[in-house]
């Protein structure tokens, strides 16, 4: 089976970064809340996961998607970008390409695709501004950062320029669908047991969910 | 294999395309699909196979590194799980041993699903491809690559092949392979079957080529297979484990409805299969599986055999716990007497009522009970009184059967039991309206004589 090699996820170890992107999967899973799964390396997620950039010289990725179970997000898609790292290390200079590729992504697709963009670390980073990650604001200087890529007839226009340029309900949908995860070790094993899980799922089959 | 690149499939196709593959390659199973889609701790698939209510939860998995397989089995439950990475697994012979050794410690069948598709039997020349495969997909655990998966056909028919014909050879490499690839009971289940095939092929118990349990015998999972497989026409063979066979095994087995080879067995059986009641009921409406060549079919409560109008139900069931598919007759004494003269069935007694009164006439010695004083009681109580039921048996040292007309039922006293043969050549015509079923009957069931007598019956 022919498949285009993906990007490789953005860390400095690719090993790690599929090792906690297998970690997200499975704690995710583990909520029971997601029914289906899939990563950047599976070849079923390499083609869903892969864009290009509005200027189409560059591409962009996620790490994990798959659809959500159960009110209020049932039947919902999300997609993840995960960082396993230790310390905040350069994360900012992540998560502001992730919040710039997700504006990018609602601008081209609106929500059809993903209604849910999730950024799962096992650190925080920039803890002072933490409350403001979320946020206009912030989304607004993450894009200002990657606008060569996000408003490429811009390219040498000045942040204003910029600014004018960003739609002001995509950039709400952009806030309001980012989800901020922050993982420990000891808190992916405290969710439901395997044999919960494992009723949950039997319960759901026999009512043909 | 996945029609079409997996990429470009959805979730859904990609789970209707695997339910296709599997249902290929097991035509007795039925794949039903989950909501889940390559879930760490949930099925995307449930087999099913009919009758047993034998079940088999399938993990799909995008991912096919070995390493993350090995550790994908400690989340999902042992035994009944089976897990299908969608691509081939890139594994040098050392992956392979320890992905083997790991699902083979969890009872688990990891095997690609271009693997699924090598084991399909539409691919191979053999009739025991079929079993083969159905074995793998029930009872298969460890890790099954393509290639292993081609060999477990070729290997495991070969060695079935060769039993039948009492030859050794092959027969100790299928057996070992077997073991490495099933569990316990389906593993048994075929070496029970290649036991049962070398003695039917005329090999000595104690020259089977592995040292085996103390007797062969064809249980319910090695006659699920046995009737499962493809057309198999070897009278000897068929003649010769009909004496193990018996309706509980029958019924035990996952087999429901027609097949050839359970025709071929019952060719043989008459004599040896024995039943508790004999019921003449009104066919399916709907048959689907109808073939003009085949009269036996088995149905939860017993073995059916179709005759041109209606079917004959042979069970161990209690009386009430019989189908609802009831026929009602009123034969006249000169039709009962033309029957039993007919067939030359001795009739031991005639009971005549109506709704208040009963009125039994019956002898203890081999004279003719229609004489003159039978005619006369039949004229005294006229029309209203119909014949209820009548007592027969081939002659008067056997055990009388009673057949009772307003629900066409045969049966012994208290729990006595008639072989097929009894049923056919003493009650059943008692049963049947019409000429034609009565022909059809008389056509399927062997020529041969009933044995002499062998208990004598005291009155």
């Amino acid at each position: 089976m022919s498949m285009v090699d993906p990007p490789i996820p953005g860390d400095a170890s690719p090993m790690k970064g599929e090792d906690g992107v297998r970690r997200a999967k499975q704690w995710l899973e583990a909520t029971t809340r997601v029914v289906s799964s899939y990563t950047i390396k599976d070849p079923v997620g390499a083609n869903r996961l892969s864009f290009d950039w509005p200027d189409n010289k560059h591409s962009y990725s996620y790490d994990l998607g798959g659809v959500l179970y159960g009110e209020p997000f049932h039947q919902t898609h999300f997609v993840a970008e995960v960082k396993m790292y230790e310390t905040g290390s350069d994360q900012g200079a992540h998560y502001d390409k992730f919040l710039a590729q997700s504006y990018a992504h609602i601008s081209q697709f609106g929500q059809r695709m993903y209604e849910h963009f999730f950024y799962i670390t096992w650190s925080p980073f920039r803890a002072t501004t933490w409350k403001e990650q979320i946020s206009i604001d912030a989304a607004q200087k993450a894009i200002i950062k990657h606008a060569d890529k996000v408003f490429p007839s811009h390219a040498a226009a000045t942040d204003q320029d910029v600014l004018d340029s960003i739609d002001a309900y995509t950039i709400q949908r952009l806030v309001d669908s980012v989800w901020l995860i922050v993982l420990a070790d000891k808190q992916e094993e405290l969710v439901a047991s395997v044999e919960d899980r494992a009723l949950i799922a039997q319960q759901r089959i026999i009512k043909g969910d | 294999m996945v029609n079409g690149n997996l990429a470009e499939l959805s979730d859904n196709q990609i789970k209707e395309e695997v339910c296709r593959q599997i249902e290929s390659t097991d035509k007795g199973v039925r794949a039903r699909k989950t909501s889940y889609f390559n879930n760490t701790y949930s099925p995307d698939i449930v087999l099913e196979w009919g009758g047993s209510g034998q079940s088999r939860h399938v993990f799909l998995r995008a991912d096919s590194n070995p390493e993350y397989l090995k550790e994908d089995l400690s989340f999902i439950p042992e035994s009944t799980s089976m897990m299908i990475p969608l691509n081939t697994v890139d594994t040098s012979d050392r992956d392979d041993e320890a992905l083997d050794a790991a699902a083979r410690q969890s009872r688990i069948l990891v095997t690609p699903l271009q693997a699924v598709a090598t084991l399909d039997p539409d691919d191979y020349d053999t009739p025991f491809a079929p079993m083969v495969s159905h074995a793998v997909l029930t009872g298969g655990r460890g890790y099954i690559s393509s290639e292993k998966a081609r060999s477990s056909i070729t290997t495991i028919s070969t060695g079935v092949r060769q039993a039948g014909t009492a030859q050794s050879a092959g027969i100790e490499e299928a057996i070992d392979l077997a073991t490495s690839l099933l569990d316990t009971p389906m593993l048994n289940s075929i070496t029970g079957l290649m036991q049962a095939m070398w003695l039917a092929g005329g090999g000595r118990w104690d020259e089977f080529p592995v040292p085996v349990a103390a007797t062969a015998k064809i249980d319910s999972s090695s006659l699920t297979q046995l009737l499962s497989m493809e057309g198999f026409e070897d009278d000897k063979f068929w003649n010769s484990i009909s004496g193990n066979i018996t309706m509980e095994k029958l019924l035990s087995s996952e087999v429901r409805g027609r097949s050839h080879n359970l025709e071929q067995l019952m060719r043989f059986s008459w004599e040896s299969i024995k039943a508790r009641v004999c019921k003449v009921i009104e066919p399916p409406e709907v048959d689907s599986s109808r073939d003009d060549d085949l009269h036996w079919s088995l149905e939860d409560y017993g073995l059916r055999l179709d005759l041109e109008q209606k079917s004959v139900l042979f069970s161990d069931f209690a009386q009430a716990d019989l189908p609802d598919r009831e026929v009602s007759i009123s034969p006249s004494l000169d039709q009962v007497r033309t029957v039993a003269e007919d067939i030359e069935v001795h009739v031991s007694a005639v009971n005549m009522g109506n709704e208040e009164k009963r009125v039994t006439y019956s002898t203890n010695t081999d004279e003719n009970i229609f004489d003159e004083y039978l005619q006369g009681v039949d004229k005294t109580l006229g029309k209203e009184f119909e014949i209820v039921s009548v007592e027969v048996a081939k002659n008067i040292y056997r055990t009388p059967m009673k057949c009772t007309f307003e629900n066409a039922i045969a049966r012994g006293r208290s729990s006595s039991k008639f072989t097929l043969l009894e049923f056919a050549s003493t009650g059943v015509p008692f049963l049947l309206e019409t000429e034609d079923d009565q022909r059809k009957l008389a056509d399927l069931v062997p020529k041969a004589e009933v044995e002499d007598p062998i208990d004598v019956v005291s009155w």
